[in-house]
């Protein structure tokens, strides 16, 4: 809500800089800015009489005249054509700011000293062009400011009105906020209204269908106004908070809104047929043109004004084309009504409209103030087009203010704002702003809500009146001790443990967006089924699903890196997924991660080389000996995203928790990704359990473990997890852990076949271990081997 | 004397050549070459030798002075070069093999931050579901259908009355309803507005809110909470302004300021020339909200403020574009 601090004070008296009223209601009301206006750096320019004008004797077009600007009497060198003796123009001293920043000083021009300069509009930043310098009306005092003559003086405020306070959409309710700082006194409008016969209920006629829609509608008529333009004061008020002025009646409606918050609407009362008004619901596909030119549908959610044929405006929030006032109006039907809040915000967002008119109404104006607000916009057509005003209102529905009358303990305000105001303090606060204050019983304050207040409605909307009143700098903050047990989330605790790990592992961590395209899964190849729920209003189109996976938005951080030359990626990302479940919805945590580019950071010494699925495999293993989950295992993959000759699905504890590998070559294509692409994609959640378990603590070993290497040659077709899972099954009492160290195909081995080399590590928790009791542990396991795979041992 | 020499000669040069430090090789320069060396006084005592004598021994005391010499230049630089030297064969100057670096996000790492001070005031982490119902995210908050103050948040609808939290305030509704007093928690997490992004506004973002419900809870206790919650993550000495707000599910509300950090309050384009930055809103729960979920509102009362975690650690670093912290950019993640 915009304010000119000149309108503002015809309600009441502040002695406050712009800023300085601006920090004020901040403190007190909300966030309020001051909006730079045209003039507000000019300074040091007055109203000057020019006494005489002389030719300059070495110029033809200048002259030299004598000019009194109150404080004394300077010669100028002026070169405006329109200078002459007697005139009142600007005079800018030496040492004056004028437009632009642009500093006026002393100067010699032609051998003539010039002390200061007569300005023109264009020099004060009025006017594009002047033809030459300002001239005022003769009555302007010598040595007044000229910002004060010209309106340069005003300077506008910003007031961030909160949707609880529609009070403030109008200027009195600012003024009143205003008083309540300051401590001065309110002024409102008093209205003294000449009245001419025949009275309005002879004129017109007002019916409302559902007084639940509108409670109360007055309507006023104005015979033989003369259409015209508004006085100057009224164009500057209007165009002081930004609205165009249209013609005196138009902008005394405006105005009388801007002043109130109430707004009200004129129709050209002679083509309002059989002068009547119907408030009522539009039927389906019922249509009216509205005040910007668009025909509008409506059905039964509008609430409608019409005459007595049809919809002239829908209520509340723009008026028709077929009833404006324009430059043929004599006779205007004044409408000030009281519309449901809900109905008129319902009807505006149905037309995708909000106006000046839906935004007050749907927070609800002051239902007790449409007389007055009806009369002061009678009064100003009769003052400003010369209107008569019929005798008295046309008055439809009845409206029960519902008083309310709170009490306020003085204990309860005291406890909440420690230390809080005096009684008799809390009491002028609550009065300066409308609030009706006498003593309650028990120590409280009876108070009675103004019917411009019904955002209040319970005491502790009472105690915030005083405490913003009051300052809230008065409080004493203060930090008590208080204990109160805390406990952790596991699954949340787990979250944090694999975040931790995967960071220590060389991975950023990215958040991308919870919204997928429709196909996205399609995409890699996948489907999406339809478990995936559907936002009903996207913001993006192309976006309408919440993700089921994290795997499209991760690869797409992926391709954007890559394009920017940020190829070599280890990323992840914890995040949500969401399915259908039943009713409601299945909210799941995933671990997803993508490597591309050079498995190793790059070196002086060593070749980059690409990503392979032993680097990404080896992250997943490390991650899962870094959070001690030892019971990793992998089962077969079958789904079309991953490369299927080298992608997995991961086990851990049994339980399929993801799946892991190279991007198929099809999506890389598809996708536009670099070349390899190993990427992950776990649910955490069937984690958190193993990771909860702690380790047990045994007895460091006192004695030394022994190695044994073997190599083998086996079929191709032989993984090595087969034999790694036959060398755990062997149970070997001493055997404690097994690795591979090699793997090898090539001329040292026959075709078709490969080499696996293994290191079995032994060891004894009661003593060192003999080479020969080693040795016949490690010969059990190898013939084990050769007769269960046709193991040949490579020396 | 001259086999004396010869044998001198010998030890000298495996003590230069063999030196393994400075120190080593000062020592032996000492030893061999020095004042009080032998070789020094033997070339001293030449003028009490016989003529012929003389002569030979001069000699061989110059040619073994100027040979030592040359093995103590070599020993010198081959000690300079093991030290890091050019001639070396590790170039200590040559970058070492890196391993890969990884960071959490700036988010997660404001997150813990502004957990772990809130955990140190004794609230406790909450969570709760993205997917919430009208009841949770509004109506329990005092904001009715079709009421006004719905402008303030631009929501993602789903299907009958369920959408995408636009705060975690359903968190609160959520602990209140099945915890009794006292409560005393933060909930943060990611919220949705279905706004077009901007560089001051996502359509996805995280917030952290607190809430403190208790007997007596006064509104001093929120600023002096918030107080010390600011004073922990900017510095003891940041200003900090309390004014009025709106909200529909506090009463008092507050918005709270702090000094802008760009011009330290003397105005600046960052905070419009005012000096302060917005950086939380709170108040003291509403008791429409207690009753809401059936806590008394005439035995309690509490405090419930709420930020913006992208806002924060914008403020901290300077980061002009809250949409950077979605583009997940590694050369962003690895600045910030
Ligand atoms: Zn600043």
């Amino acid at each position: 809500m915009k304010v000119s601090l000149r309108w503002l004070r015809d309600y009441v008296d502040f002695d406050l800089s712009a800023a300085d009223l601006a920090r004020r209601l901040t403190e007190q009301l909300t966030e309020t800015e001051v909006v730079e206006s045209a003039g507000s750096d000019i300074t040091g320019v007055v109203a000057a009489k020019v006494i005489t004008v002389d030719r300059h004797p070495d110029a033809d077009r200048l002259s030299v005249c004598v000019v009194d600007w109150g404080a004394g009497s300077s010669t100028v060198v002026c070169g405006a054509p329109n200078v002459k003796p007697g005139m009142m123009s600007a005079l800018a001293v030496p040492g004056a700011v004028i437009a632009g920043g642009r500093k006026v000083e002393e100067v010699t021009l032609r051998g003539r000293r010039s002390h200061g300069m007569l300005v023109s509009a264009r020099e004060l930043g009025l006017e594009e062009h002047s033809d030459g310098i300002l001239e005022f009306e003769a009555a302007v005092e010598v040595g007044t400011d000229v910002r004060g003559i010209l309106g340069l003086d005003d300077e506008v405020i910003d007031v961030d009105v909160q949707p609880n306070r529609p009070d403030c959409l109008g200027i009195i309710g600012i003024a009143r906020e205003v008083a309540a700082a300051v401590g001065s006194k309110l002024r409102i409008p008093e209205v003294d209204l000449t009245e001419v016969d025949p009275g309005a209920p002879e004129l017109a006629a007002v019916e409302i269908e559902d007084v639940q829609d509108c409670p109360r509608y007055i309507a006023r008529v104005i015979s033989d106004v003369e259409i015209g333009p508004s006085p100057a004061w009224l164009r500057t008020r209007l165009e002081s908070v930004g609205l165009r002025s249209i013609s005196n009646v138009v902008d005394v409606t405006n105005f009388v809104m801007l002043e109130f918050g109430h707004p009200i609407h004129a129709f050209d009362y002679d083509t309002v047929r059989e002068h009547r008004i119907v408030v009522r619901r539009a039927t389906a596909g019922e249509r009216l043109t509205t005040l910007d030119g668009v025909e509008r549908e409506l059905s039964p959610k509008h609430l409608l004004i019409c005459d007595g044929r049809g919809p002239v405006a829908a209520a509340g929030v723009m008026g028709g084309g077929g009833t404006e006032v324009g430059d043929s109006t004599k006779n205007v039907l004044l409408e000030c009504a009281w519309f449901d809040p809900v109905v008129v915000r319902r009807g505006a967002q149905d037309l995708g409209i909000r106006t000046d008119a839906s935004q007050r109404f749907e927070r609800g104006v002051d239902p007790l103030a449409m007389e007055l607000v009806a009369a002061r916009a009678c009064a100003l057509m009769n003052e400003l087009a010369q209107g008569k005003v019929a005798r008295g209102i046309v008055d439809a529905g009845s409206w029960k203010a519902p008083a309310t009358t709170i009490e306020l303990h003085m204990e309860k305000l005291e406890s909440m704002l420690a230390p809080g105001p005096p009684k008799e303090k809390a009491a002028a606060e609550l009065a300066s702003l409308g609030f009706g204050v006498s003593d309650g019983p028990d120590d409280s304050l009876r108070v009675e809500v103004p019917s411009f207040r019904h955002d209040v409605r319970l005491e502790a909307d009472l105690i915030e009146e005083v405490a913003r009143v009051d300052g809230y700098d008065k409080i004493r903050p203060e930090v008590p001790f208080h204990s109160i047990a805390v406990t952790t989330d596991p699954a949340r605790a787990a979250r944090d443990a694999v975040r931790e790990a995967v960071v220590g592992l060389g991975f950023h961590e990215i958040l991308t967006s919870s919204f997928m395209e429709r196909d996205a899964l399609e995409k890699l190849g996948e489907s999406t089924g339809d478990e995936a729920i559907e936002l009903a209003n996207p913001m993006n189109k192309e976006m309408p699903l919440l993700r089921t996976s994290i795997l499209p938005s991760l690869l797409d951080v992926v391709r954007r890196n890559a394009n920017v030359g940020e190829g070599d990626i280890r990323i992840f990302e914890i995040g949500k997924v969401f399915r259908r479940a039943g009713e409601g919805a299945d909210e799941r945590w995933m671990l997803a991660g993508a490597l591309a580019g050079a498995a190793e950071p790059p070196a002086w010494d060593r070749q980059a080389r690409p990503v392979d699925f032993y680097d990404g495999k080896g992250v997943l293993w490390a991650l899962g000996e870094a959070l001690s989950v030892d019971s990793l295992g992998t089962a077969c993959y079958d789904g079309s995203a991953l490369d299927g000759t080298a992608a997995a699905r991961l086990l851990a504890g049994g339980r399929d928790v993801g799946a892991f590998g190279m991007l198929s070559p099809k999506v890389i294509e598809a996708r536009d990704l670099p070349p390899s692409v190993f990427v992950f994609d776990i649910e955490l959640d069937p984690l958190v359990g193993l990771l909860a378990a702690t380790g047990t603590f045994a007895d460091l070993p006192r004695y030394p473990k022994a190695r044994r290497d073997v190599a083998l040659v086996v079929d191709e077709r032989t993984s090595a997890g087969n034999i790694l899972g036959e060398i755990d099954s062997s149970e070997e009492p001493l055997l404690t852990g097994v690795d591979v160290f090699d793997v090898y195909r090539g001329k040292q081995v026959p075709g078709g076949k490969k080499s696996i080399g293994f290191t079995l590590t032994y060891m004894s928790r009661e003593r060192t271990l003999t080479d020969a009791e080693v040795d016949e542990a490690q010969a059990r396991i190898v013939a084990r081997l050769v007769e269960k795979f046709g193991a040949s041992l490579r020396e | 004397m001259i086999e004396r020499l010869k044998e001198l000669r010998g030890e000298a040069v495996a003590a230069f050549d063999g030196a393994a430090s400075p120190q080593e090789l000062e020592e032996a320069r000492v030893r061999y070459l020095g004042r009080k060396s032998e070789l020094n006084q033997a070339s001293r005592g030449l003028k009490d030798l016989p003529e012929d004598e003389r002569r030979a021994v001069g000699r061989a005391v110059n040619e073994i002075k100027n040979e030592l010499a040359a093995h103590l230049t070599a020993a010198t630089d081959r000690l300079e070069a093991a030290a890091g030297g050019a001639a070396s064969s590790v170039d200590l100057t040559l970058p070492g093999r890196r391993p890969w670096v990884g960071g959490k996000h700036p988010i997660t790492r404001t997150l813990e931050r502004l957990e772990s001070i809130f955990a140190g005031l004794g609230f406790e982490v909450a969570t709760g579901p993205h997917i919430e119902d009208d009841f949770h995210n509004f109506e329990a908050l005092n904001i009715p259908p079709d009421h006004p103050a719905r402008d303030m948040h631009d929501t993602f609808y789903i299907d009958g009355d369920r959408l995408l939290r636009t705060h975690t305030s359903p968190v609160q509704i959520r602990t209140m309803k099945s915890r009794k007093p006292p409560v005393r928690i933060i909930a943060p997490g990611r919220v949705y507005r279905n706004e077009t992004p901007d560089a001051s506004h996502g359509s996805e973002f995280y917030q952290l809110e607190g809430l403190y419900v208790d007997r007596g809870v006064r509104f001093g206790e929120l600023m002096g909470v918030l107080t010390k919650f600011l004073g922990e993550l900017y510095g003891e000495a940041i200003a900090v302004r309390f004014r009025p707000g709106f909200f529909p599910f506090t009463e008092p509300s507050t918005e709270v300021d702090i000094e802008c950090r760009i011009c330290h309050g003397r105005g600046c384009p960052v905070c419009k020339n005012t000096g302060w930055v917005e950086l939380l809103g709170a108040g003291m729960v509403d008791p429409r909200v207690f009753e809401a979920v059936g806590y008394d509102p005439d035995v309690y009362t509490g405090y419930a403020f709420g930020l913006g975690v992208d806002r924060i650690h914008m403020m901290m670093c300077g980061v002009n574009d809250i949409r950077l912290y979605h583009e997940n950019d590694l050369r962003f993640l690895r600045q910030v």
